[in-house]
């Protein structure tokens, strides 16, 4: 809760996108029992109806509310998000960790990741769901595939970093097994670049997934997702710009509180570190952490 | 140099071997028989067996691996299923509106991350620079084919001043080429000019911290020359690597907002392949990408080192 302190008092703006994700994810927790229509009840006479009091964002192609679907959407959205952040912090954290403290096998795994890298992440995500067939499961296995290689590399550089301070050569010289020097002396140390890095994914993946739907390789209608929503609404564009324009906003929403909240967090524990959006604003000094080298 | 290029050219080849590797296990992760897969339900057993033939899938996969690898290496791509050419014949075909798009949102990009991003280093926690980092941070949130929509709906559809999809050759004069590429080039661009104007300013922050910076204030050197001849020659070498990523995040990018504009390029054939199951067009698209990616990045190192005189290799 200190955290949650420092975080309203040096980053206000930060502090109120932590608020807006908790009502996002609350809403998308609680959509069945809110008082809305539910997000699949067609009505054909309602078809395309701008924004009224009766439906605030107004309806869709089969007149079905777009406030209800948008809210809806956010439980499979949100859901992806989480799951590839987990996914590809587990796998990036193992990989990055073996990398960096055992140098046999860090040639091999980095030059493996560098292939990975080597391909734009969308499109790698794309062929592997293209290959796989659309479904939630294996978005999130092509997503979190396509990203976990970033965690396991700022993992590696915080471990060889780690690996040469004192204390770690330490618990080595006490005998400590190796699984309690990586978990209790380096993971530990390591964790609020992972943490920062983790944000970040679950951006990315929340933008993937609006793009993979968009493209119909995510969850298939009518199940509801951001991305799904645009592609039924795209061709309504110039007749129903509403349809467009709230679920884009979810999304837009969304990610910018992430990174918003990513960027703060890395700024206040490392004022140092040059992230994926650069440094930070120099004046901030945070709770200095060590200062990972670059990978 | 020539070591140093030598090097990095030899770093290559276990990436490339991996990008191969990737991408040929991406085709077989296809669940069922491909061949099965993609000749649809209708098919034959006849058909099936004779497809697998074709493609060499009744062999041993280490077998199919390694014609694969020497066929790549002689510059096949295969055949595509549907469309009954070559891949690579496919790509070449696909690639003018591609290519055009990249490099039209690029320049975009640069031409206005560059100077925001020069001044919000210049004014560093101003108003000003606060407004430009939550702008910053927009771009990389927005998807580029939602901010494609929007520009649709406001310049194609309310206001008229631009088409709303579909690719007009430069060979049918350069403004219509230009008007058919702009909105999608606008919306690419929107994210790129994020991501740079944000290494620009960090970069002209470093620089502006340096003594020579200093030094030419002392002697009473302007601002607008100190920013101009010192500050901003400087911050461009940082900026030069960016710009390789950002080429290649547009190729990515591009996949979906040419489905928005109707664009026939290389995100187009993607995505109808992917709904024709044409595997080995996605495949080679996807190569092909790659390798693009990789020797532009390249590139940009050569450059870097060639550009900046404190890099001695």
């Amino acid at each position: 809760m200190a955290f949650a302190r420092l975080l309203v008092r040096r980053r206000p703006l930060a502090a109120g996108a932590l608020g807006v994700l908790v009502l996002v994810a609350l809403a998308a927790v609680a959509s069945p029992w809110l008082p809305l229509p539910p997000p699949n009840r067609i009505d054909m006479a309602a078809r395309l109806l701008p924004p009224s009091p009766g439906h605030p964002f107004g309806t869709d192609n089969f007149g079905r509310d777009v406030l209800s679907r948008v809210i809806a959407s956010g439980r499979v959205s949100l859901a992806v998000g989480l799951a590839v952040m987990g996914l590809s912090t587990v796998v990036g954290t193992g990989a990055g960790l073996a990398a960096g403290y055992y140098g046999r096998v860090d040639g091999v795994l980095m030059r493996v990741l560098d292939g990975v890298m080597a391909f734009p992440a969308l499109l790698l995500a794309i062929a592997l769901v293209a290959a796989l067939g659309a479904s939630a499961r294996n978005e999130v296995i092509a997503i979190a595939l396509v990203y976990f290689p970033r965690t396991a590399r700022i993992v590696r550089a915080s471990t060889l970093q780690l690996k040469g301070r004192s204390f770690v050569e330490a618990a080595v010289a006490l005998g400590e097994r190796d699984a309690r020097i990586l978990g209790d002396h380096i993971l530990r140390n390591a964790l609020p670049p992972l943490i920062v890095q983790s944000t970040f994914v679950f951006a990315e993946a929340i933008l993937a997934d609006a793009a993979l739907s968009f493209l119909g390789l995510g969850v298939r209608p009518p199940t509801p997702t951001w991305g799904n929503m645009l592609d039924d609404a795209h061709i309504y564009v110039a007749t129903a710009p509403w349809f467009v324009i709230f679920p884009g906003v979810a999304i837009v929403l969304t990610v910018l509180c992430l990174n918003l909240v990513g960027d703060a967090v890395r700024d206040l524990t490392d004022p140092h570190a040059a992230g994926r959006f650069g440094r930070g604003r120099r004046r901030l000094r945070g709770t200095a952490a060590g200062r990972p080298e670059e990978a | 140099m020539a070591r140093y290029i030598a090097g990095r050219l030899a770093a290559l080849v276990p990436v490339l071997l991996v990008v191969g590797v990737t991408v040929f296990t991406v085709l077989h992760l296809i669940p069922g028989d491909p061949a099965s897969v993609m000749l649809g339900p209708e098919a034959s057993e006849a058909q099936i067996a004779h497809l697998r033939h074709a493609l060499g899938l009744d062999r041993p996969l280490p077998v199919q691996l390694a014609l694969w690898f020497g066929r790549l290496l002689r510059g096949d791509l295969g055949q595509s299923i549907f469309l009954r050419e070559p891949v690579g014949r496919a790509i070449w075909q696909h690639l003018g509106p591609t290519a055009s798009l990249t490099v039209l949102a690029e320049v975009l990009a640069l031409a206005v991350a560059l100077p925001s991003g020069v001044v919000a280093a210049w004014k560093q926690d101003s108003r000003y620079d606060q407004v430009f980092m939550l702008v910053v941070l927009l771009g990389v949130s927005v998807p580029s084919f939602w901010t494609g929509l929007n520009l649709i709906a406001v310049f194609a559809v309310a206001l008229r001043l631009l088409p709303v999809a579909g690719y007009t050759p430069p060979s049918a004069g350069v403004g219509p080429w230009l008007a058919s590429l702009l909105l999608p080039a606008v919306a690419l661009a929107f994210t790129q000019a994020g991501l740079i104007a944000r290494i620009v300013r960090d970069a002209t922050i470093d620089v502006l911290n340096e003594d020579y910076i200093r030094t030419a204030r002392s002697k009473g050197v302007g601002d607008a020359r100190i920013l101009a001849r010192h500050a901003f020659r400087n911050a461009l070498i940082p900026t030069l690597t960016v710009v390789g990523t950002s080429l290649a995040n547009l190729l990515s990018g591009a996949v979906v907002t040419e489905t928005v504009f109707v664009l026939p390029g290389i995100g187009n054939l993607v995505v109808q392949s992917i709904s024709r199951r044409d595997y080995p067009v996605i495949e080679g698209v996807v190569l092909f990408v790659a390798v693009v990616y990789v020797l532009v990045n390249l590139l940009v190192d050569v450059l870097y080192a060639a550009l900046d005189p404190r890099i001695r290799y």
